[in-house]
């Protein structure tokens, strides 16, 4: 797709995201064309769809969508992701294998349905590699989110599964196929996580421009410009990383591009939050509704700080400095 | 094979960037023996800057940086990414910068734009070769932050200007053959507009520099006192009153493409620090990596924006602001890995961190303050009204 090409499709999606009760959002996207295009172009899907999904505070699970086609899998409504538990980068459940059959402790995040899904897909430690798992679910789903951001439909999920030893996603070397769908979750959420810093930043500069102390408007004053500006260059940074990531599609480069989103959102909060004086502690102003978005997906498939620490860990084994985004 | 000629470089420029490089790092590997005599410089200035200007020399004898200059400026042609790419792989490879940072990619591309034709023809290719050396006059005991306030006056005498006043921290200026400076030319209070750009010959009768020893203890740092100081006009550069447009050019420059030229050291210069810093917590080196890579993507859209021949606008500041938080972030960094070596050490890396861990502190400073570029973000990328 082009430039032009890129813009129809997000404008045409936003009104559909605007004019559709959440209920039937899913269905409206999928006709939209949204399975296909994340078939036929799945780093473009995720640059085109997750932005809006950040900025509407959509609260589809469009990542189980992702995560399961980087998996090599056939994503669907009816089939879930389960992400390791909040901040850790690798998977927290664990399998053991017992006369053909995996045994697993599944303990994570998931997304909450309200039926529960037909086929799961779940990273898990076995042997303590990490290995993608995928077979039927017959048990209970979580119905509704939890937590700070109930909204958006993150719950934890604490389950025994077994499936015969078959059910193992192959793909390479051990942890490879984990490590590709990782990639593709962090570029998604990196999309996703600047969208929302995005607003965050725009809410900040609107009452900032409009709201008068001392008989000056606040943005008049240069700390408070000072703040945004500082917010504005994490955003440059982070979008270029997100772009970059888009582009090469590369293990480490999602994984910056994940970083760079947690280091915009980090000082996005607060910054602004600090700006809106008392409104940002308010549920009258919607910046609570963002600020609890990013901490939840500052989080997911990875802390910043953990991925950092891991990225730091691969740079001393190598003994030497990666060389991403060429000339 | 060895490829060391002019001639074999500039037919692989119009193969491609891909293989200019391959070509590059071949030759910089098959060199190594030769090149060895360029790692970890210390010592007295003038004896760094001679091998400075040797590895100068031998890059443009062999036609590497010759690269990406056009052919009446001495270069070989070709895009501003190969010569993003030959400073890259060369820092890389653990050597220097063969120029003055603030010279090649920062003086470099402003003489060539706004200088009179002949004479960047004279002037350019006694850069590349490393036969002379160039410093920048723009800050004065007034002037810093607010360039605009500038007050060495340069008076219209017909065929020349005559200066008088001051200039400060110009770096290098001891051992500068031309200074590229700003001065007013129009009344006092004139600001921004009343600004003319010049490059002047550090030799002319009544320029005077004196050292400011720096806080790293060298002698870059010069007070430049300017009494009748005679320059003709055809050192002019751009147009008169027309100043401030070098002087943004000179700092977009400064602010982007020489920035790409310090992300690509700066990653060196962390493998170094892994490397010898078994304690570094992993997360601190994760970090650090991720504000050079900031860096890099943000020079690097500087960079082809300034090979399309497009002004790179405002964006710049947002690179400066990256690298003076990479740069500090990276020396901090190093100071709590290493407190021992890096404070009380006497071998000469150790002496090397000192020094770079002290010069990292002025990056939020010079090529215009972190305060000023978020000024000007605020100004002109949020455009948040002030009133």
């Amino acid at each position: 797709m082009d430039e032009f090409e890129k813009q129809a499709f997000s404008e045409g999606l936003a009104k559909t995201i605007d004019s559709t009760p959440a209920a039937q959002l899913r269905e409206a996207l999928e006709e939209f064309g949204w399975l296909d295009l994340l078939d036929e172009e799945p780093a473009e899907a995720a640059g085109i769809v997750f932005p809006l999904l950040g900025e509407h505070l959509v609260a589809l699970p469009l990542l189980d969508d992702v995560c399961t086609k980087a998996a090599g899998l056939e994503p669907g409504p009816d089939t879930a992701f389960v992400y390791p538990a909040l901040s850790s980068p690798v998977p927290t459940s664990t399998a053991t294998l017992d006369g053909g059959i995996l045994k697993m402790t599944l303990r994570g995040i998931v997304a909450a349905r309200d039926a529960a899904p037909e086929t799961v897909v779940a990273p898990v430690l076995l042997d303590g590699e990490p290995a993608l798992v995928a077979g039927p679910w017959e048990g209970t789903w979580p119905a509704a989110g939890q937590g700070i951001d109930a909204e958006s439909g993150w719950a934890q999920l604490d389950a025994n599964w077994s499936v015969p030893a078959g059910a193992v996603v192959a793909s390479g070397e051990p942890g490879t196929a984990w490590t590709a769908v990782r990639a593709a979750g962090h570029l998604a959420l990196a999309f996703k996580m600047n969208a929302v810093g995005a607003a965050m930043l725009r809410l900040a500069v609107e009452h900032t421009a409009s709201r008068e102390q001392f008989g000056q408007r606040l943005s008049g004053f240069q700390v408070v410009r000072h703040k945004l500006a500082d917010v504005r260059v994490w955003q440059e940074t982070a979008s270029l990383a997100a772009d970059a990531a888009e582009e090469s599609t590369d293990v480490l480069s999602c994984l910056l591009a994940k970083t760079l989103a947690g280091r915009f959102l980090r000082t996005a909060r607060e910054n602004c939050q600090q700006l809106l004086g008392g409104m940002g502690f308010t549920q009258e102003h919607d910046f609570h509704r963002y600020l609890r978005r990013a901490l939840v997906l500052e989080n997911l498939l990875g802390s910043t700080g953990s991925l950092r620490a891991e990225l730091g860990s691969s740079i001393r084994a190598a003994r030497s400095v990666p060389r991403l985004a060429t000339l | 094979m060895t490829v060391s000629s002019p001639t074999h470089v500039e037919s692989l420029a119009s193969l491609g960037l891909a293989e200019v490089r391959e070509a590059f790092v071949t030759w910089i590997a098959d060199n190594a023996d030769r090149l060895n005599q360029f790692r970890g410089l210390h010592g007295d200035m003038d004896s760094v800057f001679a091998k400075l200007s040797e590895l100068q020399r031998l890059l443009y004898d062999t036609g590497w940086i010759r690269l990406g200059w056009p052919a009446n400026l001495g270069g070989l042609g070709g895009t501003l990414g190969l010569r993003g790419m030959i400073s890259e792989e060369l820092a890389a490879a653990g050597y220097p910068p063969p120029f003055s940072f603030a010279t090649q990619e920062v003086l470099g591309p402003a003489v060539a734009r706004f200088a009179p034709q002949e004479l960047a023809a004279e002037l350019i290719p006694r850069l590349l070769r490393g036969d002379e050396k160039w410093c920048q006059g723009f800050s004065e005991p007034g002037a810093g932050s607010d360039l605009a306030s500038l007050r060495l006056r340069a008076t219209d005498e017909g065929d020349s200007w005559r200066l008088n006043g001051e200039k400060i921290w110009t770096s290098w200026a001891k051992f500068a053959d031309r200074c590229v400076l700003l001065a007013r030319t129009g009344e006092p209070g004139s600001g921004h507009r009343g600004i003319t750009a010049m490059v002047l010959d550090m030799d002319t009768p009544g320029i005077e520099v004196r050292p400011l020893p720096s806080i790293a203890g060298d002698d870059e740092f010069c007070s430049l006192y300017f009494d009748d100081v005679v320059v003709p006009k055809t050192r002019t550069l751009g147009e008169v009153n027309g100043g401030w447009a070098v002087a943004m050019f000179v700092l977009a420059n400064e602010r982007g493409a020489a920035a790409w030229q310090r992300q690509a050291w700066m990653g060196w210069r962390l493998g170094t620090l892994v490397d010898e810093a078994p304690g570094l917590d992993a997360a601190v080196a994760g970090e650090a990596f991720e504000l050079i890579y900031g860096l890099r993507l943000l020079s690097r859209r500087t960079l082809r924006t300034l090979d399309r021949g497009e002004s790179p606008g405002v964006l710049p500041s947002f690179d400066k602001i990256l690298m003076s938080t990479a740069e500090k972030y990276l020396f901090d960094a190093a100071v709590e890995a290493m407190p021992g070596r890096i404070l009380l050490g006497e071998d000469p890396g150790a002496a090397s961190w000192r020094g770079e861990y002290l010069y990292s502190r002025a990056s939020s400073i010079y090529g215009g303050t972190a305060e000023i570029q978020r000024n000007i973000i605020a100004d002109r990328v949020l455009g948040l009204p002030k009133d």
